[in-house]
């Protein structure tokens, strides 16, 4: 079967034009402008929950959350009553959509820190921000279970609601794009991501759907495991997301139990694999689609493969150390970032493994961050060819994962994205070094929240990776998660529209030279 | 052919030849290195004290069964007329290979590795001959003199090795970077691969030979060298390739005008040769003109005052702290890697800066290693490219570099390269990680052999030597110095093509049996 | 019989052709007025000009009264239009050339059930079989598998150093009695083609056709001087729905298969659906692609493309470099004498190929029917209908016509090499060799 490449794809424009015109009946027409809006009024309402939380288990900050909540609807309601989406959308206006709206939904996370108190100024509330909606496990905050419950519900819904708005980015942006989104015919290299219903909104619905099934059944998973209800439902919410918060410090090793810390492994490992697959696999019932997917099995294996060579190397075969080197490494693929031991426990080897986990990612089309495993798996191929080529000058020969080959197209666009974040993780390394104070764990810690995990490899405290940072750091900080979590085409593609007038500029200059050049 | 041989013809020219480009070559290549051995044998003669007769005798045995070798190997081998591609990868590849084996022979008869550490005297060896500069031993002062000088001659002998490569193999891959470069700069280039690959060899030949002369007599002159030490440096800063006969490298000397000339010499010879011929021959504008140049001079120029920045914590005065820096920039960009200050000590983001340098290196056409300047300018173009066409999916839009588009299918091999080359030095250092060395050592020695730097980050820094990277994972490293050196498609094709019988014998067979149909139902 | 065949291209002309030598009244029906005219100068048949997909057409060329419709466009729709109608009409038998792979499958099986499809034929996949064959043998000019794979008939060219050359038949026979593994049907020689007897000599450069037991092939094929060698790399020049057939099964033997296409979308097509193959764009006749994928090295080089004069030349360069076997497919039968002079391995057309499944078809009866491209003879698997004058009698007290051979008797799955004195059973099934206008007499006495 032929993946065709994404653009072709054009049934998306009209499913969006027609949905949400009954909702939205607002005077002017722009996307971004109401994705904010519906962001802001939503996260708004989101907080309320919260606030009633905090009333019941007399946290301290159930006014503070109601303010925010207040805050936030306030600004929100005029755009969403105010605007509605455009006739036709266009890739750049869905572009803007999704950077503006994770932009709304970090500052909405700020906003509610502020307004508690939980952190002290307006950079960390924004890195905190960021942090929620890039579901990365870094934070500000050096001792979670000192926050009120309310806050700590708040920032588990953060996380849990970033994972939504991955799930419609990928329905609904990336197959724009060709990165790896849900696809009409393909676009990523497996057939893991193809389209389960011919509509977005039904896709959107589907993966939703399994979402908050998945969801439920990791706090069903934690609460037999003997967690508190409570803290159950918080950390399922950010386990499904790929988030890794967690309530205490420590990260999931606090509660100190092993029964808790397999029900994670499973909820992780789970996570990393691509939802409209799952469902895929849920609603035919054929358990054997897992095994015909090439990047399935290329999941479990790199897997399987780490859990073994974590613990082999950090040479612990007793039944806790295999626990921490099979968490360790679940953690790190499916960009987590939960950890249960001081990473002292694996050895310089290990810790080079787990950067490199964490780097690749889990599957296309879940919630992980990273590369994914059908991106690197397409490199393969290019490699793969580009010997053949060189070897039969004349040979033509498709990049090809499995069964399945991939169109050039495609393969442009995934390689061009893996080499824009490869540039941005390079001046990720650099910026980090220059606050932090070695050279492992400034590159451990920039593929770290590049990838959207959180702990910082390599360095002696995991949870460090942010409060070892200065202000200035903690902003290259942001920009990281946030690229990592939002992928760099679109965010790319919305500063260029920004800089066109500055571009043009430059380019006439630049087009008056040429002509000089000519003349002479 | 009998048929049509007049009877006039020698009785020499009539013997059985066995046509095997690569045997023939190799064996040319092994020729010339017996005359660099016995050159170095006359320097020792001349230079050496009490060990005289070891030096003298190590290599000239060496030198006897380099010769011998060759002039057998080129004696009964002839060229084919007709050839593949592919043969010309298997004999730079070969060639490389039997003349690093060779070259460990002086270091093994004059005892300065036991035989029991073969390994090391091919490592020291391939290191030489791929202009990389990585070393493993740990006292060179023990080394007698003539050995060192050939150390310093095999690396001045592959830098003559890679000229050949960059104007005769190298436009077969389409990614090699003279056809880029001359695409850029119009006029009389040297880029055509037949019938001008002998005139161009020669050209650069020449150039190389006078850039060498050059930094010699300006080592000596300004730099107040001796006549050993001046050509002995000149010929791994021509090469960009590093070695020096002293354990402190170029910080024997203490002196800030030797550094100043190597550090003008390494920049110089980190341009393309290419360009420079171009220049000499009068036609300056060239260096404008040509976008990779550009970016190397900046990238070199804004770097320095960067790192000086940098390290502005480091114990040292600003005009030392810069003098470093620029020195220090410059070797790792030029991938040549003579040693001052000890950049392992410097600040972490010094380190990284210097590392991430390591991976493009220096330009086309020139004898340093890395991805190239250019093939980065193509990834990052290509990059680019990709932000346009997912704002707009039908664009079409060739990349160019500079006012001359690049054809799609080299657009595709360059990123292959770029994959290939990335993805072996990452299974590299992994693998030399896992072995035991830490994770920064390992792998920043693995991007230093690739990029034919020398010195690497962690333990295995400008200070130290190879001897901490453990035994398993040098012969790694040595597989990605020749990796890295020729290119990294050559060593694959290579590697495959020797392969194949073994492939072809475990692959599935089949017999010379009728087929059952499957008749349709 | 009336025979009606939809569509005088290549395959339902040569059809057309055989049938109608063999006393049939054959009706051609085509929407070229150019081809028509073609094949009315050569062949004793009525054309009807008209699309096979209309009525009128069909009811011209005579629906009602025919017995057999062979629909041999090359187009799918066009095919199973006119066999449905056929079916309508009351035609009991009918034969659609089918390419697509669905309609073929078992996905196809109700479309064809429904349509009344009687017989699939697909030239591609026949030719392809036959070209998998050829590779199989090495240096054989013909092979074909008889009594589903019990018997197999090979034809080859003898060359001079072949033991077989300059001896006699009857000592050949003696050498191996008395259990004969093989048995030879006919020599080719100097254009004529006849059936051996005892006291023929065998000489270089006879085509031979013999019967053999699969068990036997290696005596055969030593005799004949065939060299038996593995395959393990092949060639295929031309990128055609034949080739990739061909290159799939090879494939999935772990054969390294190389394909040469011209068209670079096509390219693309086949680097897709055959991962393990390599793909190469270029023109068969260009040299130095040939070269620089060093064509000489190559086990078996098959061209196959649509153009003969492209197929035989690139044949005679990869025989020059040094190709062990080169096989060419070619279309104008007028070529076929000149191959085996300049040294092209094997040829075969997709005419004959797939004449041969319809033929067999047309007969009902007959298990299996081979036809050459050289050579006027047929081969035919039948079985000994109840009876007939055969039941009971010896071979040898048949009294058959000289041009007529029993070469082998397959009885309870079990292949035996007819001698004189084998009796005949009902039930079973005889292989024979026979010149088409003697196929007549052949099916009066064994039914």
């Amino acid at each position: 079967m032929v993946w065709l490449p994404a653009p072709v794809d054009r049934r998306a424009t009209a499913v969006i034009r027609y949905s949400h015109d009954k909702l939205f009946r607002g005077r002017y027409r722009s996307a971004p402008a109401l994705t904010v809006g519906v962001v802001w009024f939503m996260g708004g309402l989101a907080v309320l929950p919260a606030a009633a939380l905090d009333l019941v288990t007399k946290g301290d900050h159930p006014l503070s959350l109601l303010l925010a909540s207040a805050i936030l609807v306030t600004i929100g309601l005029p755009l969403v009553l105010a605007v509605r989406l455009p006739v036709r959308m266009s890739t750049q206006g869905l572009f803007s959509s999704l950077v503006f709206g994770a932009l709304a939904m970090m500052t909405a996370g700020a906003v509610v820190h502020l307004a508690t108190g939980a952190v002290d100024s307006v950079v960390d509330a924004i890195t905190e921000g960021a942090a929620g909606v890039s579901t990365t496990a870094a934070s500000v905050v050096v001792d979670p279970s000192e926050l009120s419950r309310g806050e700590q519900l708040f920032r588990a819904m953060l996380q849990w609601g970033s994972g939504v708005m991955s799930l419609m980015a990928i329905v609904k942006v990336f197959p724009r794009l060709g990165i790896g989104g849900l696809q009409a015919e393909g676009g990523v290299a497996t057939r893991a991501a193809a389209r389960l219903s011919p509509t977005t909104g039904g896709n959107v619905r589907r993966l939703t759907a399994l979402y908050v099934l998945f969801t439920g059944l990791i706090a069903t998973g934690y609460f037999l495991a003997g967690m508190p209800l409570l803290d159950a439902i918080l950390q399922s919410l950010t386990t499904a997301s790929t988030g890794g918060w967690t309530t205490r410090a420590g990260s999931l090793g606090a509660f100190d139990s092993a029964a808790i810390e397999w029900v994670a492994v499973a909820g992780m490992f789970v996570a990393g694999i691509s939802l409209p697959f799952g469902f895929r696999v849920l609603r035919t019932g054929r358990v054997a689609l897992f095994w015909r997917s090439y990047e399935f099995r290329g999941y479990v294996t790199l897997v399987v493969v780490s859990w073994w060579i974590l613990v082999a190397w950090s040479g612990d075969w007793s039944m806790s150390g295999i626990r921490a080197g099979v968490f360790a490494a679940t953690s790190a693929t499916s960009t987590t970032g939960m950890f249960t031991v001081n990473p002292d426990h694996f050895n310089g080897q290990g810790v080079s493994l787990l950067i490199t986990l964490v780097a690749v990612g889990g599957m296309s089309a879940s919630l992980t961050g990273g590369i994914r495993i059908a991106r690197v798996l397409v490199m393969f191929g290019v490699m793969q060819r580009e010997i053949t080529r060189q070897m039969h000058e004349h040979s033509v020969k498709m990049v090809r994962v499995g069964r399945s080959t991939v169109g050039d197209a495609v393969v442009s666009r995934m390689l061009g994205e893996v080499a824009l974040n490869a540039l941005v993780a390079s001046f990720g390394y650099l910026a980090l070094a220059v606050f932090g104070d070695d050279v492992l764990s400034a590159i451990g810690a920039a593929v770290s929240l590049l990838a959207t995990a959180g702990p910082a490899y390599g360095s002696p405290d995991p949870a460090s990776t942010l409060t070892a940072l200065e202000p200035a750091g903690r902003i290259v900080a942001v920009v990281l998660m946030m690229l990592g979590r939002i992928s760099i085409l679109p965010v790319l593609g919305v500063i260029a529209i920004g800089t066109k007038p500055m571009r043009r500029r430059v380019r006439l200059r630049r087009g008056t030279l040429v002509r000089d050049r000519g003349d002479r | 052919m009998t048929a049509t041989r007049a009877p006039t013809e020698s009785l020499l020219q009539r013997r059985r030849r066995y046509p095997s480009a690569a045997t023939h070559v190799t064996g040319i290549a092994l020729m010339i290195v017996a005359v660099g051995m016995a050159v170095s044998a006359v320097v020792g003669f001349i230079d050496s004290g009490d060990d005289r007769w070891t030096d003298v005798w190590a290599l000239l045995g060496s030198a006897a069964i380099s010769a011998a070798l060759g002039a057998a190997m080129w004696w009964l081998t002839e060229v084919p007329r007709r050839q593949k591609t592919s043969v010309a990868f298997t004999t730079v590849t070969w060639s490389w290979v039997a003349v690093s084996v060779v070259g460990a022979l002086p270091f093994l008869f004059a005892g300065t590795f036991d035989w029991a550490r073969v390994d090391d005297a091919l490592f020291e060896s391939i290191s030489g001959f791929t202009c990389t500069g990585s070393t493993v031993i740990g006292d060179l002062s023990t080394v007698p003199k003539g050995v060192r000088f050939f150390r310093q001659m095999s690396q001045w002998f592959g830098g003559m090795g890679l000229i050949v490569l960059a104007v005769a193999i190298l436009p077969a891959l389409k990614v090699g970077g003279l056809e880029l470069i001359a695409a850029e700069a119009p006029g009389p280039t040297p880029d055509r691969l037949a019938p001008q690959v002998r005139e161009t060899a020669k050209r650069l030949w020449i150039l190389y030979g006078g850039v060498t002369a050059v930094i010699a007599i300006a080592l000596m002159a300004v730099g107040g060298m001796d006549l050993y030490d001046g050509i002995a440096h000149a010929f791994t800063t021509a090469s960009t390739g590093g070695f020096s006969p002293y354990p402190a490298s170029a910080g024997h000397f203490q002196s800030v005008t030797v550094e100043i000339v190597l550090i003008l010499g390494m920049i110089y010879c980190g341009g393309s040769f290419a360009l420079h011929w171009q220049a000499i021959r009068g036609d300056w504008t060239v260096y404008h003109r040509v976008s990779e140049f550009r970016i190397y001079i900046a990238m070199i120029v804004i770097l320095i005052p960067v790192a000086t920045v940098l390290n502005h914590d480091l114990d040292v005065g600003l005009g030392r702290r810069a003098l470093d820096a620029a020195f220090n920039i410059a070797t790792v960009v030029t991938s040549t890697g003579f040693g001052t200050a000890d950049f392992t000590l410097w600040g972490p983001a010094s380190q990284v800066l210097l590392l991430l340098l390591m991976i493009p290196a220096g330009m086309t056409g020139s004898t340093s290693g890395g991805i190239k300047i250019l093939r980065l300018q193509v990834l990052v173009k290509y990059a680019f490219r990709e932000i346009t066409r997912a704002r707009h999916p039908r664009s079409v839009s060739a990349l160019t570099l500079g006012p001359v588009p690049v054809r799609e299918d080299v657009v595709h091999r360059t990123m292959g390269f770029i994959l290939l080359y990335l993805g072996a030095t990452f299974t590299g250092g992994a693998i030399v990680t896992a072995l035991g060395s830490d994770p920064v050592t390992g792998f920043s020695s693995a991007i230093s052999a690739t990029g034919n730097i020398g010195p690497a980050l962690g333990e295995a820094g400008p200070a130290s030597t190879f001897a901490v990277i453990p035994r398993l994972g040098r012969p790694v490293l040595m597989f990605l110095m020749l990796f890295g050196r020729l290119e990294v498609f050559p060593t694959i094709i290579a590697t495959m093509v020797a392969l194949r019988p073994v492939q072809r014998a475990v692959g599935v067979r089949y017999r010379r049996v009728a087929i059952r149909r499957s008749l349709p139902e | 019989m009336r025979i009606i065949v939809v569509g005088a291209g290549e395959v339902g002309s040569y059809v057309a052709h055989r049938l109608s030598r063999e006393g049939n009244d054959v009706v051609v029906i085509d929407q070229s007025r150019r081809r028509l005219r073609e094949i009315d100068e050569e062949l004793d048949v009525l054309t009807v000009l008209g699309s096979g997909s209309s009525p009128v057409a069909l009811a011209e060329a005579g629906l009602d009264k025919a017995e057999l419709v062979a629909a041999l466009t090359d187009n799918d729709e066009v095919n199973l239009l006119a066999c449905m109608q056929a079916r309508r009409a009351g035609v009991e038998r009918t034969v659609a050339r089918l390419e697509s792979p669905d309609l073929r499958g078992r996905a196809g099986l109700d479309v064809r059930r429904t349509v009344g499809v009687g017989m699939v034929i697909d030239p591609d996949e026949e030719i392809a079989d036959e070209i998998l064959d050829l590779i199989a043998f090495l240096g054989a000019s013909d092979v074909k598998e008889m009594a589903g794979g019990e018997i197999l008939l090979i034809g080859a060219r003898l060359g001079a150093e072949a033991p077989a050359v300059g001896r006699r038949m009857s000592d050949i026979g003696r050498d191996y009695d008395p259990n004969w593994e093989f048995i030879f049907g006919t020599v080719t020689r100097g254009g004529e083609t006849f059936i051996v007897r005892g006291d023929y000599t065998l000489g270089e450069g006879d085509l031979v056709r013999v019967v053999c037991k699969r068990r036997g092939q290696n005596d055969l094929m030593e005799l004949l001087g065939l060299k038996k060698q593995r395959v393990s790399r092949v060639m295929l020049l031309g990128g055609g729905r034949t080739a990739s057939k061909v290159a799939r099964v090879l494939c999935r033997k772990g054969v390294e298969v190389a394909i040469v296409e011209r068209d670079y979308e096509r390219c693309q097509e086949l680097s897709e659906h055959l991962p393990n193959a390599l793909v190469l764009h270029g023109d068969i006749t260009e040299v130095d692609l040939l070269v620089e994928e060093e064509v000489g090295s190559y086990d078996s080089v098959v061209a196959l493309t649509g153009e003969d004069d492209a197929n035989i030349l690139a044949c005679l360069f990869a025989k020059a470099e040094g190709a062990d076997e080169t096989i060419a497919v070619v279309h104008r039968l007028g070529l076929l004498r000149l191959l085996d002079q300049i040294g092209v391995d094997a040829a075969l057309s997709p005419r004959t190929v797939s004449a041969n499944s319809v033929l067999r078809f047309v007969r009902g009866d007959v298990a299996e029917v081979a036809t050459f491209l050289e050579g006027d003879v047929e081969v035919i698997e039948l079985e000994v209908q109840p009876n007939t004058v055969a039941i009971g009698s010896s071979i040898a007290d048949l009294g058959l016509n000289h041009e007529i051979l029993v070469a082998a008797i397959l009885r309870d799955g079990k292949a035996e090499i007819a001698r004189g004195r084998s009796v005949l059973r009902v039930r079973d099934h005889v292989i024979v060799f026979a010149s088409p206008e003697l196929v007549p007499e052949v099916h009066r006495v064994f039914g």
